[in-house]
């Protein structure tokens, strides 16, 4: 298990070449700086002690301008590097993010796909930006650029030299020991200041709630009063927190003031010039600069600890193997060929979803998956999808072990429809389509109408979701996407339940009219489905823990002694 | 000026009013701050020429306490003045914040939901907290240093225009050209909603409906072999998102390099248009040096400026958006007024209903009537109007034809609060507030007595889960608190409804998520426990019939609904 700075170190390779630019650029702007401190210094010398006229010095004078344009781009081109580096290492995360995503699959992915996980990996993603393009480049430059300028001032003003270099170690320890103190101290505050901060966000998305339990205008009350509790934890927490930042500002200033006051009493005992003297303090106020700077970043540090954290997990997923390549045997037009041999799925908590299933599919049939609740119909199904791997025995399509999707099609019991129009979704799993192709399928799913319903027909955006359309719709639509790909082998999940009778119907005749072109899978919860669905002599395999406990037909529904009739009396008829 | 603007004027000072002391009281300390840096560089550099000039005169006495005095309270004042300065604005920001959370939440209240529909898109409440933060950090990214970059303008070209008009107008010119015009080139092509900040919050959303789809729809995406495509549109929109922040800290960094470099060129002009005073005698040498390091710290300033010029147009459509929402809360017809009658006999006549922007309505011409005490099943699939029919019934939404009445008289015209405390509803999605279980309890009753409690806790199967927990009522839920599992959330709100004790009890796909025995056995127990209160029950699983007296189906094909939960596409 890595740690997330572990983490944040090693994908810094891919930006060190920009990273390493934006340093030496901001490093080029300061030795400008220097210089142009140095011929600063040196005109104001030179019309105080010696009345220069500007013919006198319009070497410098013509110096200066050209100095400052040149730092003046220095800083920009750090600026754009610095930036550079951090989008090299962003888009190289997101491409293995996706990939990892996709590798895994949503069974592996174990936890419910949530829209703020997805929200999380994005913004995860972002935070990190700040840190590589702020944060480390402020780093380098908070270790180098100080250095340098006492490197410059030691021989010119040994004095200066030795305030600078004893105050500036104070500044970095200073703030470590207050922000130090201030985590211990506050911890309770810091708490109640979160939750106070997140009440108000609260109080908006739970604010159909505050109404039905009518206490809506008590909230509105309650939200002024708990928003100036915030303010007053966070006042506390911050007088404290400040506290760093005033010492920083204490030292920086004092300092500087201690430098000028040495100078000049130097400079009234003839002990330096004054050339040299403004120089110093010319170049003072600078050599703080890059540690105050520091305390700005110190949050996009933070930030991008917290971020790597939670992405953590995902990038040390071990990649899943692929399958590996067998050549499918040969291709029975009338649909796949399913096997399952011994197919054995640990979910490694001590549960088991499968325990040693073998069940034969032959081509072109059609296969209902029956059982209580965790007799294994998903998992089977999951195996099929190829989003889980079997423990043990084999999952063999048309010969070749489970996991090359090219051949089959889905219908999900909740479709996922994509933000785009009817055309996209439906062209999702099959790019090449045409109208026509689309058309047929909507047709074949008794969804046709949809393209009339819709406005802009097949062009229509389909709301977030898929809100416009009903349940029965959206499965409809799924039903129709799958069967633009022409698949060999269809699996549905549960085609039928929770829709309205026209759905239903629909979605009987569609797959009966798929028969001979296609093996057809299903999962069935209810009898209803059953019937529905399936021709009298359509096969049913009834799992129980795992196993394989009956193989019989549709028509054994009827059976008042069969497997099924035992099966669904218990289920009841939810 | 136009009227929406005048209009969001006049509300953002009607949302800031009684906070102007602190804001102000920032702004001063600011500028002190600001002075403070001055005085400590440019005293600085006066003094140590002039020491040096005395000592290259030959002087053994010179004045150094005052200089050298005010160097020390310089510093000191800078110091403080710093810490001072910061405390006061962020107390300014938290008062800002606190009357701008209360005064908008108590001006959309009475419109919500409805008047959230569709505003900002999924997630509305985020993005209206996010407006709010925006506006109130305005104060820190956009007045604070406008004001002292105002002050500056004025008080450093009068300052050095005192010694010299020459320094005067070079100083004037440097401000305006650094503090004004840098920023308003760089950024007034953003006041129209261009401009990169835009472009990088139009991808960064299209990257995040992206990344949402293909977490959501992985088993979909993968199923139809579309994940490549999906992840490498992705990665495209994760590159446009990318190119637009180049171009945004592009010009960021012209603003500051710029700025940087504006302000040494005006020390520049400031030593071409100084150093012949100096030879003139009209300028002391010492008052050149002191010139030269008061330009470099007054520019600070203006170096602020292009922030605010970048920052000026977020705020202003935050402004707007708050503004448009709380004006069309405003518009609003006003709530009805009468006490709800004591008769609690519910009908439905006709009546009609559509959200906004649907293809189709969710209800067509539906009449119902359910006298007191009677028990109504409403079933039907999902997305056929189910939980619509809560709404109006606790007057969420109106109706777009047709009418609800309560003991005869119009949802319309009575006292929305005082009609749904007659009203106890358990939602399908259970919203819990962070606090302790009883506060969550009490949300409906704040007072109301330990048996009812008692009686709610027994009925809604919560009390063998609050058995289990140590601190009993106390426990704390939400942030910085326990989680709840669904099925104990969904208890616990039943019970808080259970609490209100109110005539008409709502429920809203009460089996969801719990065992089907647990789920029909708490059922069972309400009914008998209901003693002529009114019970309506909404479920699309299937319910003991034997429990109601009238059903409801919506199932008909043409109520087929027009809105679904965004269910998760998920593989089980």
């Amino acid at each position: 298990m890595s740690t997330p700075k572990a983490f944040l170190k090693d994908h810094k390779a891919a930006g060190r070449r920009p990273l390493n630019r934006a340093v030496g650029w901001s490093l080029a702007a300061g030795v400008l700086l220097i210089a142009q401190a140095w011929l600063l210094a040196d005109v104001l010398a030179s019309v105080a002690l010696f009345g220069a006229s500007l013919d006198e010095v319009v070497r410098p004078l013509v110096a200066l301008p050209l100095l400052m344009l040149a730092r003046a781009g220095a800083l920009w081109l750090a600026d754009l590097e610095a930036l550079a580096a951090a989008r090299r290492i962003k888009g190289g995360m997101r491409a293995e993010l996706g990939r990892r995503l996709a590798g895994l699959g949503p069974v592996r992915l174990g936890r419910p796909p949530s829209a703020e996980f997805g929200l999380g990996l994005v913004e995860g993603i972002e935070a990190l930006g700040p840190y590589y393009a702020g944060y480390l480049p402020g780093m380098a430059l908070a270790a180098v650029l100080p250095l340098a300028i006492i490197g410059v001032v030691l021989p010119i003003d040994w004095i200066s030299a030795l305030v600078l270099a004893v105050t500036a170690p104070l500044i970095p320890l200073a703030m470590i020991l207050i922000g130090k103190g201030t985590e211990r101290l506050n911890q309770a505050q810091w708490a109640a200041m979160a939750r106070l901060g997140a009440r108000f966000l609260e109080s908006l998305q739970g604010l159909t709630t505050l109404k039905l339990f009518a206490v809506g205008r008590r909230e509105a009350a309650l939200v002024a009063r708990l928003s100036d509790d915030y303010r007053k934890t966070t006042m506390k927490v911050l007088r404290v927190a400040f506290l760093s930042s005033l010492a920083l500002e204490f030292l920086a200033s004092v300092s500087i003031a201690v430098v000028a006051v040495f100078i000049g009493f130097r400079l009234l005992w003839g002990e330096i010039d004054l050339a040299r003297g403004l120089f110093v303090l010319l170049l003072a106020p600078e050599f703080y600069l890059p540690l105050r700077r520091l305390g700005t970043h110190y949050h996009a540090r933070l930030d991008a600890v917290a971020a790597a954290e939670r992405l953590l997990p995902l990038f040390e997923a071990p990649e899943p193997e692929a399958p590996p390549a067998v050549p499918a045997g040969a291709r029975d037009p009338r649909g796949a060929h399913v096997v399952f041999e011994d197919a054995v799925v640990d979910f490694g908590d001590g549960r088991r979803g499968l325990d040693g299933l073998s069940l034969k599919v032959p081509p072109g049939t059609t296969l209902a998956l029956v059982g209580p609740s965790g007799a294994g119909k998903s998992t089977a199904m999951n195996l099929l999808l190829g989003f889980l791997a079997p423990d043990g025995g084999r999952v063999l399509i048309d010969g070749a072990p489970a996991g090359d999707r090219s051949h089959l099609a889905w219908v999900p019991q909740s479709p996922y429809l994509i933000r785009g129009s009817l055309r996209d979704n439906l062209r999702l799993g099959a790019p090449q389509a045409d109208d026509a192709a689309l058309l047929a399928a909507l047709e074949a799913a008794s969804a046709a109408h949809l393209v009339d319903l819709l406005p802009g027909g097949l062009d229509a955006p389909l709301a977030e979701h898929g809100r416009d359309l009903s349940g029965g719709e959206m499965r409809r639509v799924a039903l129709a996407r799958a069967l633009v790909r022409q698949p060999r082998l269809l699996l549905l999940d549960e085609p039928t339940a929770g829709l309205d009778a026209a759905s239903e119907q629909a979605i009987s005749a569609a797959l009966k009219a798929r028969r001979g072109t296609a093996t057809v899978i299903l999962i069935a919860h209810r009898p209803q489905t059953l019937r529905h669905t399936l021709a009298a002599d359509d096969a049913v395999a009834v799992l129980e823990a795992g196993r394989l406990a009956a193989l019989t037909t549709a028509a054994a529904l009827d059976d008042p002694a069969g497997p099924l009739a035992a099966l669904f009396s218990q289920a009841g008829a939810a | 000026m136009s009227v929406p603007a005048r209009r969001r004027l006049k509300r953002l000072f009607a949302l800031t009013r009684g906070r102007w002391v602190w804001l102000l009281l920032g702004i001063v300390l600011s500028l002190a701050t600001l002075a403070g840096s001055v005085a400590l560089m440019a005293t600085s550099g006066w003094f140590i020429t002039a020491m040096a000039m005395a000592g290259a005169a030959g002087a053994t006495s010179f004045n150094y306490f005052t200089p050298a005095a005010i160097i020390r309270a310089a510093a000191i004042g800078r110091t403080l003045g710093r810490y001072g300065e910061r405390l006061v604005t962020h107390e300014a920001v938290l008062r800002l914040l606190a009357g701008l959370r209360g005064r908008l939440f108590a001006t959309i209240e009475p419109a919500a939901p409805a008047i959230l529909d569709g505003l900002h898109g999924a997630d509305a409440a985020g993005r209206l907290q996010a407006d709010v933060d925006r506006l109130q950090g305005a104060y820190l990214t956009v007045l604070v240093p406008s004001a002292v970059f105002l002050v500056v303008l004025i008080a450093a070209p009068l300052g050095l225009g005192w010694l010299d008009p020459g320094l005067g107008f070079l100083a004037l010119g440097g401000l305006l050209l650094g503090g004004v015009a840098l920023p308003l080139t760089l950024w007034a092509g953003d006041r129209k909603g261009g401009g990169p900040a835009a472009e990088e919050a139009a991808c960064l959303d299209a990257l995040r409906g992206g990344a949402v789809d293909l977490v959501q729809g992985l088993p979909d995406l993968l199923a139809c072999q579309a994940e490549g495509a999906w992840i490498a549109a992705l990665e495209e929109e994760g590159r446009r998102l990318d190119a637009a922040q180049r171009r945004r800290v592009g010009r960021e960094a012209l603003g500051s390099a710029g700025g940087g470099l504006i302000a040494g060129l005006s020390l520049w002009g400031a030593l071409l248009v100084g150093i012949p005073l100096v030879g003139a005698g009209a300028l002391t040498a010492p008052q050149l040096t002191l010139v030269a390091l008061l330009l470099m710290a007054v520019f600070e300033a203006a170096q602020a400026m292009p922030a605010v010029a970048q920052a000026l147009p977020g705020v202003g459509r935050a402004l707007a958006r708050i503004d448009d929402l709380m004006s069309a809360a405003e518009a609003q017809p006003a709530p009805g007024t009468a006490p709800p009658p004591a008769a609690s006999d519910l009908a439905l006549k006709g009546v009609t209903f559509a959200y906004p922007r649907a293809l189709r309505p969710v209800l067509k011409d539906l009449s119902l009537d359910l006298p007191a005490g009677g028990r109504l099943l409403v079933k039907g699939p999902s997305g056929a109007g189910k939980s619509s029919l809560i709404a109006l019934i606790t007057g969420l939404r109106r109706p777009d034809a047709g009418r609800l009445t309560l003991g005869g008289v119009d949802l319309a015209e009575l006292d929305p609060e005082a009609l749904r405390r007659r009203l106890a509803v358990a939602e399908q999605r259970v919203c819990l507030f962070s606090g302790s279980l009883r506060d969550n309890l009490l949300l409906g009753r704040p007072g109301a007595p330990p048996e009812a409690l008692r009686r709610a806790l027994a009925l809604s199967g919560f009390g063998p889960v609050l058995e289990a927990l140590p601190d009993g009522l106390d426990t704390q839920i939400g942030e910085g608190g326990r989680g709840l599992s669904g099925g104990e959330a969904r208890r616990l709100g039943l019970a808080r409804a259970l609490v209100m004790e109110a005539p008409l009890l709502i429920l809203d796909e009460p089996l969801e998520g719990l065992a089907p025995d647990q789920g029909r056995a708490i059922l069972s127990g309400l009914a008998e426990a209901l003693q002529g209160r009114t019970l309506i029950v909404i479920s699309h699983l299937a319910v003991p019939t034997g429990l109601f007296d009238r059903t409801l189906d919506l199932s008909g094909p043409d109520l087929g609904g027009a809105v679904i939960d965004p269910s998760i596409g998920g593989v089980g």
